[in-house]
């Protein structure tokens, strides 16, 4: 590419030569030296206003921004970064939290459950023993009435069985004898 | 001018002449407004325009103005600091200005119709006589007579040093030379070729759509020259000024 810009350089300035020679008044503009001082002048004050530009607005203004956006980032970053240990934290405390309700609740439910299981064996014993009084009275009430029945037959017997002795012997017998001849 | 007297022919330099808009004289020294003044004038406003509306709503989060603002900006410190490191901050405001300048002239002048200041020889002159003079005085004042060991570079036998000085020396010499020939050449070749290609789509009637295409084609390529130079202006200012600034290395 540079070949062809610097041959075709060569071609201008020839052609440029040549018209110079015919008298033309032509010639590459880049060879009037009288333009050379406007140029160059006006070059000095645009330059120096942009310069002064750059210098006073520009690059003041970049460098805060750039500096802004890195300060922010960094803060945000360390911010980011105590966040995280804060989290961290926070979660190693909701463990030990978590741990220590979950052996307090085992706790609790031991207590509970042995408190219960006392009082269930305390109510099943008392039932018990009711029970066995009640077994007891009422089999006690029960042979009581059984020998008050049986008393009662032999009472009967022995009133039946002076009855036919009286009838048949006329005789009266003492109950002692009868309750004698019974056994 | 010639482009009257045959307006059929292609003038490719007629974009590159200078007309008068305003006459102003300081004495004998012609100063007139011109053309190239104006479009000066109009780099520097779009400049100023396009860091003013990129900095109006300055914000954390910034939009698509204020990107483009910051990049230029990191784009051109990233170069400083690079090539010159922490001592070149003070040429920063001038470093930055002399890119957007550049970059604005070459791009606004691939606008038809527009004139390219970089394209005349006596304004990439006097920035690289500037930077030249300004380099060398720097130079000078930092390093004081040892700024001349540069044209002596160490490590090179004593007998090499009556072929070596000269050389460095006109190198030296060649910088302002090649720096601001550099950039004017290229916007005046890549300029003219515009034009020719232009003209060509215009002779060739129907068939200039393949000079049309060309023509698009160069149009990017100049696109990109456009930075591109204003880039490699901006870089060699960075290492002539370290070069200024740290003359060993």
């Amino acid at each position: 590419m540079n070949y062809i810009k610097f041959s075709i350089i060569t071609i201008l300035s020839l052609y440029s030569a040549n018209s110079m020679a015919e008298g033309q008044g032509g010639g590459l503009p880049q060879m009037d030296i009288g333009t050379y001082p406007s140029q160059i002048f006006w070059l000095i004050v645009t330059f120096g206003i942009l310069y002064l530009f750059m210098w006073k607005f520009a690059i003041p203004k970049l460098r805060t921004t750039v500096e802004e956006r890195k300060d922010k980032i960094s803060t945000d970053i360390d911010d980011a970064d105590e966040l995280k240990i804060e989290a961290e934290s926070i979660l190693s405390e909701y463990e030990a939290k978590i741990t220590e309700s979950n052996t307090e609740a085992t706790e609790i439910y031991n207590s509970t459950k042995s408190t219960i299981d006392k009082k269930t064996d305390l109510s099943k014993q008392e039932n018990e023993q009711k029970l066995k009084k009640l077994i007891d009275e009422s089999q006690a009430t029960l042979k009581k009435k059984e020998n008050d029945a049986i008393e009662d037959i032999i009472i009967k017997t022995v009133e039946t069985t002076q009855f036919i002795v009286e009838k048949f012997i006329n005789e009266k017998i003492s109950e002692e004898e009868v309750r004698k001849y019974l056994n | 001018m010639s482009a009257e007297k045959s307006p059929n022919l292609i003038d490719p330099i007629h974009q590159f002449v200078i007309t008068t808009i305003a006459p102003i004289k300081i004495g004998n020294v012609d100063i007139s407004f011109t053309n190239s003044s104006q479009f000066m004038v109009i780099a520097v406003i779009a400049v100023m325009f396009f860091f003013i509306l990129g900095l109006s709503k300055r914000s954390i989060v910034p939009n698509r103005f204020q990107i483009m603002c910051e990049l230029s900006y990191e784009f051109i410190a990233n170069l400083l600091r690079t090539n010159v490191g922490d001592q070149g901050r003070a040429f920063f405001p001038f470093v930055f200005s002399l890119f957007m300048f550049i970059f604005f002239c070459n791009l606004i002048g691939l606008v038809p119709y527009t004139f390219t200041v970089t394209s005349h020889f006596a304004v990439t002159f006097a920035f690289a006589g500037l930077i030249f003079i300004g380099v060398t005085i720097l130079g000078f004042v930092k390093n004081g007579f040892g700024y001349l060991r540069m044209f002596y570079p160490s490590g090179v036998p004593i007998y090499m040093a009556p072929v070596i000085i000269p050389i460095e020396i006109i190198s030296y010499l060649s910088r302002p030379i090649a720096l601001s020939v550099r950039l004017m050449a290229n916007m005046l070749a890549g300029h003219s070729i515009i034009k020719i290609f232009a003209g060509f789509i215009v002779m060739m009637g129907f068939f200039g759509v393949i000079p049309l295409a060309g023509l698009v084609a160069i149009y990017a390529l100049e696109t990109f020259i456009a930075f591109l130079q204003a880039y490699i202006f901006t870089i060699l200012t960075c290492i002539y000024l370290n070069d200024a600034l740290h003359p060993h290395h």
